[in-house]
């Protein structure tokens, strides 16, 4: 088929697993031409899927990943849609950033500990 | 003053665990409570441990290296094999922690930049719902 890729070749393209391929399929997510057994995945679906790997990476469930999906097909685009995913958007947001001070605890706290065992190496052994 | 030994109760209570979990813990050979019968009593060494294996899973560190630094404690050798350990472990996962930050910050941003857009579409919609009626 002309443009369009390979079942395999998106698994490459996109690095994901086969399996992870069939889930969005089975959810509803992605809809690969059907050739006898081969799936085939043209423009659209390679669109599509870029928006659920972006949307994996903000963390939204893949839930989320519909509504943003619909808000992204455009034509039948409506003001509650776009509302649902703004709010949707905002909240995930929030959650990123507690996400990111979590973090930036860990990692002072590792911190801590890194420079408490070099103090604590230096101390015992004033020969290094 | 609390007593020397804890239940599986008081231990999950004092550190936010299940069960389940100071079991697993037990069975991976990273802490030693005494067992009577069905019992187990942690004593403070556990505890200290424990400590450092939540500690430690925050993180990131695999359960095998968290094992691994706390077996280098009764080297010895004043702990220097552990502090030189910890220290090289320590750096490892602080790179791959700083680098899941950028990916998180640089997330964040672009979640911005959709949002905005997203208002924006939503704004234009307005305007050509009200032209419309």
């Amino acid at each position: 088929m002309k443009n369009c890729i390979s079942f395999k070749q998106m698994c490459e393209k996109f690095g994901c697993t086969a399996r992870t391929l069939r889930h969005y399929e089975e959810i509803e997510l992605l809809f690969p031409q059907k050739e006898g057994r081969s799936r085939w995945y043209c423009r659209r679906e390679i669109a599509r899927m870029k928006l659920i790997m972006r949307g994996r990476r903000f963390g939204f469930s893949l839930e989320g990943i519909r509504q943003w999906l619909l808000m992204y097909d455009g034509k039948k685009n409506n003001i509650d849609q776009i509302n649902t995913w703004i709010e949707m958007a905002t909240n995930q947001i929030e959650e990123l950033k507690a996400k990111r001070i979590t973090l930036d605890q860990s990692i002072n706290e590792l911190k801590s500990l890194r420079d408490y065992s070099i103090k604590s190496l230096e101390e015992g052994n004033p020969s290094l | 003053m609390t007593s020397y030994y804890m239940n599986i109760r008081e231990m999950c209570e004092e550190f936010n665990v299940t069960p389940r979990t100071l079991r697993f813990y037990e069975a991976k050979e990273l802490i030693f409570p005494v067992r009577t019968g069905q019992r187990r009593s942690y004593t403070h060494q556990d505890r200290g441990r424990l400590k450092l294996i939540l500690q430690g899973k925050r993180f990131g560190f695999s359960l095998e290296d968290i094992r691994q630094l706390l077996n280098l404690y009764n080297l010895g050798d004043q702990r220097y094999t552990q502090y030189l350990q910890t220290i090289e472990k320590s750096k490892e996962r602080l790179k791959a922690m700083i680098s899941q930050r950028d990916e998180l910050s640089e997330a964040i941003k672009d979640l911005k930049a959709h949002l905005i857009q997203g208002e924006h579409e939503l704004k234009k919609l307005k305007k050509k719902r009200i032209l419309e009626t």
